[in-house]
Order: C-alpha cells, then structure tokens, then sequence
C-alpha cells in the first residue's frame, strides 16, 4: 500500500512540473547537469560477518607449540641415542657382590629396597606337586538322549 | 458397579493428561527459551531483506553520491525507480528533472550485476528517452568496479546532449570504520573515469573561457554521520559538490539525497545549483542467501 501510494504521488508530481525540462537549458548539456539516474541497492541487505578463526592466544603455563623440525639434510632421521649403561651396583666388585648378581633377582629386590648387600644366598622352597586328577566318572542320567 | 473416590481420580489424572498431550499450544514450559532463541537467531531469519554471508563489509546503505555513479552493484533483482533534478540548471534560472525505471539482476561477488534502465530526461513532456547500461563486479576485499553507459541512444533532435557517457568507477568500503548498522561500513569512496558528462564542459563554458573538457576523472567520498545518514563530497569531473543521503522511512528501500553542485564556478558554470534525488528499489525475488 505504502508502495504504490509511493508511486501514485511520484507521478503526479512528475507530470505536473510543467517547467522542468531539459529544454529550458537547450546546448547547454543541460541532460548532463542532473543527476546520475542511478539507485542505491545495497539497501535492503542484511549483513552477517562471518569473521576468520582467530588463532588462540597463548595460555599462562603452557608452553607453546613449537614446529615440527624439518628433517635433517638427505631426509634421514637423526639416530637413536643407545640405552645409558646400567652403573654398576655398589658391591660390585666384591665376590659377594658378584654372587648376588649372578643369583636371582630377590637379591636385586634386597638391593633395591636399599638395605644392606648381604652374602645370603636366596633359597626359594620347591613348588609343591599336586596328584594327578582323577577322571570324571560319567553320569547317565544326565547324558543326552540319542536319536 | 460402585466406583471408590481414589480410582475417580485416577482416572481424571489420566484424561487431563492425555488432553494436555493433545495440546501442546498450552505446554508454557519452553515458552521463554523459545522466544529468547527467537530474538536472537531466528530474529536474522525472520527479518526483511537478503542476507549477504561474507568476511567484509558492505558500504552502508545510504545515498552515497548523487552527481557521480558508484562502482557498486547490487545482489539479487531489483526494479527500480528513480527520479533526480537540480535547480537552478546551469546558465538558466530554470529547475531540470531526469527520471529512470529500470531492473538490475545479478550476484556481483559470484558473476556481475547488470542494471539495464530508461531515462525520461524531459520528465513533463515524458520524452527524449535514452537507456543506461551499468555492470558491476565485486572484486578483492570490500571493492567493485562497475563499468557503463549512461544516457546512451537519445535523440539528438531532442536532447542537447545526445552523446553517451561511458565510464569505469572503483569503489572501496573501508573496513576499519564500521557503520551504524552492523554489517557495513559507514566510510567508502569512489574513482572513476568517464566520458561525456564527466568530461565535456557546456558550450557557455567554452563561450565563457572556462575551457572546453573538464578533468574526466570523477570521484566522491561518503561518511555515515548518523545512523543511515551519509555527508558525501564529490568531484562530477568539471565541478566540486556535497550532499547528503538517507532513509528516511524504516525498513523501507526509499533512498533520499540533497546537495549542492557547482561550487567551483570559475571551473565551469556559472552558479551553485541544489540537487535531489529520490530512488526506490523493489525487489522481484524471494529472501536468498548471498556468498
């Protein structure tokens, strides 16, 4: 309704300007002295910024990440550092030491446990043999009916 | 068959439930959320116009310039009118009107914008017609170029100035100043170059000594002052002018200017002339989503 209310007034105006012309100013260029017959049509838009993914600022006490290395000249990765050699226990040079080295492992469980290397061999008691099961005596009744 | 009193209730709860299921109008339990979503993303939805989805900004959309074109197109399909006038014309005591209905179409960012539109430059006699010719691309960031023909095919036994005006216009919204309205830029200029209208001066400028051919090179800068109010300064290519541009009805496409024209009269002309212009675009499609 606004619209062409609009557009009615718009036309009546335009026709009852009986003195605008281009006439009035004839060679005068005066059909280039108006305005450029030009509408702006951004208007009836709706804009949504979509931003770009800021990147994440750095966090207190979290180092940050730094790039991946690139690979050393001919694409070769750097070799592996070998284990560090086990240091020697602190008896290792007595017999005793050696005895309890060479014995089993709870003499290294005494040394861990940091008490004093003693000379004890350990004595661990035989594993115990059960008897033999005997065999399930079948039961019948609880067998399946043949076909 | 007696019923006890505690069944009787029963039987009452099951019904008003069953009835409440069956009207759901009256659950109210989500009414809040839902009108709080609704304000917020479903009120872009809801709202009137096409949604443009972009990283930049838009010039706002206010008149930006009245006398020079703009490198800007449109999205979508408008029919468009316009009408455009100054008083006094140049060397004359007289007004002088121009009128313009036409149709732009196009997605400038993905392909270009064409406006294609007629001209009434003797709008009371509803004659000496001519056409204008307008395309439009976006291109970079927040810029376009259009590049034309304005006033072309008139009648030379009707118009005193039947030569075409071709031009190329760049334009750039600047990003860092953000409009009223969310989404624009309220800072954005225009450079362009053209012939004809841009660049030949009036033969009472050529009798006067004023030279025979203005610069050729156009340009205008617009600022939003208030919300969807722009003051904008422009260089026609023979003359300097300033203007204003608005909306003045809500969530109606109605685009006014006024200004004045022809400040430097010792260039060319040979008074200050006051210029409007009133457009309406109306747009042919639905509500569209623009990347």
């Amino acid at each position: 309704m606004r619209k062409i209310l609009f557009i009615t007034l718009l036309a009546i105006t335009a026709l009852g300007l009986k003195n605008a012309n281009a006439q009035t100013g004839l060679n005068n260029n005066s059909d280039w002295k108006v305005p450029v017959p030009s509408v702006n049509t951004t208007a009836p838009f709706i804009r949504v910024i979509v931003p770009p993914t800021p990147t994440m600022p750095p966090m207190p006490g979290v180092p940050a990440v730094s790039p991946i290395p690139s690979l050393p000249t001919g694409g070769l990765m750097p070799g592996v550092p070998g284990p560090p050699s086990i240091p020697p226990g602190p008896g290792a040079n007595t017999s005793a030491g050696q005895a309890s080295q060479n014995n089993s492992t709870g003499a290294r469980a005494n040394s861990a446990a940091g008490g004093q290397q003693s000379a004890t061999a350990a004595s661990f008691p035989d594993t115990p043999i059960l008897p033999p099961v005997p065999p399930i005596t079948p039961l019948p009744e609880l067998r399946f009916p043949t076909s | 068959m007696t019923i006890s009193a505690n069944r009787l209730i029963k039987i009452g709860f099951i019904f008003a439930l069953t009835a409440i299921l069956f009207h759901p109008n009256h659950a109210l339990s989500q009414n809040n959320f839902e009108k709080g979503l609704s304000k917020k993303m479903d009120s872009l939805i809801a709202e009137k116009g096409h949604v443009i989805i972009s990283q930049t900004m838009l010039p706002n959309n206010s008149v930006s310039s009245i006398m020079t074109p703009s490198g800007w197109g449109s999205y979508g399909t408008y029919a468009f009118g316009v009408v455009g006038g100054v008083y006094p014309t140049a060397y004359t005591n007289e007004p002088d009107l121009i009128s313009a209905f036409g149709l732009t179409f196009g997605n400038p960012s993905r392909w270009v914008n064409v406006s294609a539109s007629v001209n009434i430059t003797r709008v009371s006699e509803l004659k000496d017609l001519s056409a204008n010719l307008v395309v439009s691309r976006a291109i970079f960031e927040s810029s376009s170029i259009s590049v034309g023909g304005l006033q072309l095919f008139a009648n030379p036994d009707v118009s005193d100035a039947p030569e075409g005006t071709y031009y190329i216009a760049f334009s750039h919204a600047v990003q860092s100043v953000e409009s009223k309205r969310p989404g624009f830029a309220a800072l954005g200029y225009t450079i362009g170059f053209g012939t004809g209208r841009f660049l030949r001066k009036s033969p009472f400028d050529v009798a006067a000594g004023k030279g025979k051919y203005g610069t050729g090179f156009f340009g205008s800068i617009s600022y939003e002052v208030f919300k969807q109010v722009n003051i904008n300064a422009e260089w026609t290519g023979l003359n300097l002018g300033f203007s204003t541009g608005f909306r003045p009805i809500k969530n109606s496409n109605l685009t006014i200017g006024l200004g004045v024209t022809n400040l430097l009269t010792n260039y060319s002309g040979d008074r200050v002339g006051v210029i409007g212009t009133l457009g309406l675009p109306i747009s042919l499609d639905k509500k569209q989503f623009y990347r």
